[in-house]
């Protein structure tokens, strides 16, 4: 393999690699490194990277597995954390001004799980502010390695595209309305928003207590598989034929859908129909109402943690963000509490449509990557979530897989939704998927740094 | 029932605001009724459902319907 062959290889291409001796952990961590250095000033990936670390950590791996030491699929693959995940002696912003030279004094226990698991971290990525949607200017929109002018997609996305332009081979997010899953619907990724407590969410800055997930993204669903496996200390690697599934579409239509995405999942759909699998249309009472509750639980929550900061240093967010929590600290309580309800209700309404089948299905987001996120209270942001806000406020397992390429070649997204506590078959369903739309273009080569960064990288904090 | 008909304005945002610890001037309040307008709107659509009661701690998943 060449080096570039060997950066978008899979997880367990890597570890087979590993274990018959023609490639070391240290040699791969640094043509990782290369291409961070390479790529980061365009894609802006990155808000810290912990170089030194990273090599430390696979040169122990590298040891480990020479002596017989074996840590299991992860060991010695480098990946990456969103930065909103403390890291022990590594700055952890949120991409914030108000957090922006915090320095944890330890890990999130799933950061813990990763070492045991042998993995080496390169490094913090980008997301929006405190993962509300949009950019702090202090850091900057991370750019989609399909197209250097178009977000990756929030909030995620500096995860999204540092796993896409392979600079790592998968990366932690998190999901509150889908900012696991829209970013890997722009990126071409599958990521998984898994069902609600299934990874730990203690040492992850929240952003609603209630709806926050913490998940994998990765090229494909088998390696999304593996790092959740890293993140829980279970497997995930069952395999799912399609012959004989029921699956039941949702939300085929929707607002702003473009026409390719409608297409694509068309294709999609005949393509499991003729693979043996039954697809027909369902409906879920009352999902139209799914935005209305996640706004009215995601801002009272998130307002109720940034309160102090939201009154002292209110100037330090950018606008947009300060207006959501403000907007959280003017609703009544009796509105949380009845959006609340609603979420009950709706867990009801989608366990009684899945009594009948394994899986529903329905395009990730209506369109292709656009050139900067929309504000999630407007309109384009509620169109942009419709599909991913409904599993966020159930907390049923949710996985995107690239379905194909759309206007302008962009990457297009498939939403898989199964029953709470399938992830593993939610993932195999994704692989499945997957090998049934092969994929029609190479993962992209972005310029190297023909953009300037909006910010300072490269920079650890030890 | 629009929002206005329901009695939502700036001094109303402010003074909700305001009990929950977030003093916002007149003029900031009025800036964010636009927006916050169809989140009042959304809960009335919710209300409209007549949900049951939820108790948070009971099990994060209902009984199987079956």
């Amino acid at each position: 393999m060449t080096g570039t062959d060997l950066l978008f290889a899979s997880v367990s291409q890597i570890g087979a690699l590993y274990r018959s001796g023609q490639l070391s952990p240290v040699e791969l961590t640094r043509l990782c490194l290369e291409r961070v250095q390479a790529l980061n000033p365009t894609l802006n990936a990155f808000i810290t990277v912990t170089a030194d670390s990273a090599l430390g950590q696979a040169a122990q791996a590298e040891q480990e597995l020479r002596s017989g030491q074996d840590r299991g699929p992860l060991h010695g693959v480098p990946v990456a954390v969103k930065d909103l995940i403390d890291t022990a002696g590594v700055r952890t912003t949120c991409a914030s001004r108000i957090l922006g030279d915090r320095v944890p004094p330890q890990d999130a226990p799933l950061v813990r799980r990763l070492r045991e698991a042998g993995a080496v971290s390169l490094g913090k990525t980008n997301l929006s502010e405190f993962a509300m949607g949009v950019s702090h200017a202090d850091y900057g929109q991370a750019n989609n390695p399909w197209d250097e002018e178009r977000t990756a997609g929030a909030s995620s996305g500096g995860s999204a595209t540092a796993v896409a332009s392979g600079m790592c081979f998968a990366a932690v997010g998190t999901d509150t309305g889908g900012s696991i899953r829209i970013p890997a619907s722009y990126c071409g990724l599958a990521g998984l928003k898994p069902t609600s407590g299934l990874v730990d969410t203690a040492g992850v800055f929240p952003l609603s207590w209630s709806l926050d997930h913490v998940g994998p993204l990765a090229r494909s669903s088998q390696d999304a598989a593996l790092l959740l496996g890293g993140l829980t200390g279970h497997t995930f690697g069952s395999a799912a034929h399609l012959q004989g599934r029921r699956f039941g579409v949702i939300q085929r239509e929707g607002a702003g859908t473009e026409p390719e995405v409608a297409a694509l999942f068309e294709e999609a759909c005949a393509a499991l129909r003729a693979a043996g699998a039954e697809v027909r249309e369902v409906e879920v009472p009352d999902l139209h109402l799914a935005d209305a509750a996640l706004f009215n639980v995601l801002l009272p929550e998130a307002a109720t943690l940034h309160a102090p900061w939201l009154q002292a240093r209110g100037d330090d967010y950018a606008p947009a963000t300060r207006q959501q929590l403000e907007l959280g600290s003017a609703l009544p309580a009796a509105a949380y509490l009845r959006a609340q309800q609603f979420r009950r209700h709706l867990t009801r309404q989608f366990l009684t449509v899945l009594e009948g089948h394994d899986a529903l299905l329905s395009p990730t987001v209506p369109w292709v990557a656009p050139a900067e996120d929309p504000v999630f209270t407007g309109d384009e942001g509620a169109a942009e979530g419709q599909r991913t806000v409904p599993h966020n406020l159930t907390g049923l397992p949710a996985l995107s897989v690239n379905m194909g390429f759309g206007a302008h070649g962009l990457p297009v997204g498939l939403q898989i939704v199964t029953r709470p506590h399938t992830d593993a078959l939610c993932l195999a369903l994704g692989s499945a998927l997957e090998a049934l739309l092969p994929r029609t273009r190479p993962w992209p080569a972005p310029s190297t740094g023909s953009t300037e960064s909006t910010r300072q990288t490269d920079d650890p904090v030890q | 029932m629009s929002a206005e008909e329901g009695g939502l304005d700036a001094d109303l945002v402010r003074r909700i605001a305001a009990l929950g610890g977030l003093p916002l001037t007149p003029q900031r309040a009025a800036e964010l009724l636009p927006a916050l307008r169809p989140l009042i709107e959304g809960d009335r659509d919710l209300r409209a459902l007549g949900l049951e009661a939820v108790n948070p701690l009971a099990p994060l998943w209902p009984p199987d319907p079956a």
